[in-house]
């Protein structure tokens, strides 16, 4: 477990890539999720559903919108891992969904983790492929367990 | 006085302490034991202290991840300060909270608390050699950090 060749300036990129995608994604703004991507980023959730290019990734964000009580959530995210690949950094994130609908108290949505393949396209890091996952029982990539398995198997090329 | 860490070393210190919560939240043996020191040691939530007698860092989190749960739980941390030691070591104090999502559906905080981490370079890797985990409520926390 040696540590992760990486600059500062790049890590920061990154990691303000990965509050970009969350801070459109609340505002229900597609182009403005799709822009964290590269041409061809692909988001894939835990159901293994795939959404692919802009027009994709935007219908994905509309999609989500109009799920009940959409409005008035926030993403928290949590840096977890950053891993060196072939040609860029695999970043292992938690991520914490609460939301506030007016006169009741904030509550908690979900938590879960995204696994994010990020590369540099136009000079600039973009995500190529984001895994979106759920932190329930069933889900957690808990070591040695079936879950670990099941989140190997997704991430495979 | 401000740490003298470059933000390179900086961030490789945080990376460290997020890979120990990443393997303690997959219930990871090995991988928890491979971001301490081989001398480390755990003083846990409880109070109690895993040393060399009570096997260290090992002793701690197998006492801990063994067990199997039915819930699944992430750790939140924010890093609040980090100051430089004697020995090329720094200490970082992070404050921490527990999130769990339970075999009913429901989620919810579990705890809040605080860390004291002394991180050490071994072979040019940066290990934890120390961690102490305080509660953080409104009994404990005129206590924390009085009895590390």
């Amino acid at each position: 477990m040696a540590g992760t060749d990486i600059t500062p300036e790049d890590r920061a990129a990154i990691y303000a890539n990965l509050r970009d995608y969350a801070r459109h994604l609340d505002l229900a703004d597609g182009p403005g999720v799709a822009s964290t991507f590269t041409r061809d980023g692909v988001i894939e959730t835990t159901r293994g559903r795939t959404h692919t290019g802009p027009e994709e990734l935007a219908q994905f964000v509309a999609d989500a919108a109009t799920m009940e009580g959409f409005s008035g959530r926030q993403h928290h995210m949590q840096p977890m891992l950053i891993e060196k690949t072939d040609d860029g950094y695999l970043v292992t994130s938690y991520w914490m969904v609460k939301t506030f609908h007016a006169g009741k108290p904030p509550f908690f949505v979900g938590l879960g983790w995204y696994k994010d393949n990020y590369v540099q396209e136009d000079g600039a890091w973009r995500c190529q492929k984001k895994y979106i996952l759920q932190w329930s029982p069933q889900n957690a990539p808990i070591f040695d367990s079936p879950n670990e398995w099941k989140s190997s198997r997704q991430l495979a090329p | 006085m401000p740490s003298k860490l470059s933000l390179q070393e900086r961030e490789a210190v945080y990376d460290v302490l997020r890979r120990y919560l990443w393997c303690m939240d997959t219930r990871d043996v090995e991988g928890a034991v491979a971001t301490f020191t081989a001398d480390a040691e755990v003083k846990d939530i409880t109070g109690r202290r895993w040393d060399a007698p009570n096997r260290g860092a090992r002793g701690f989190a197998e006492h801990f991840l063994l067990p199997k749960r039915d819930s699944a739980g992430q750790h939140w941390v924010q890093f609040m300060e980090i100051d430089d030691l004697p020995d090329s070591a720094v200490r970082i104090v992070s404050y921490w909270m527990g999130a769990t999502w339970a075999a009913d559906d429901t989620k919810f905080v579990n705890n809040l608390g605080r860390y004291t981490d002394t991180v050490v370079k071994v072979d040019g890797n940066w290990r934890i050699k120390e961690k102490v985990i305080d509660p953080w409520n409104n009994e404990t926390v005129q206590m924390v950090g009085k009895h590390n």
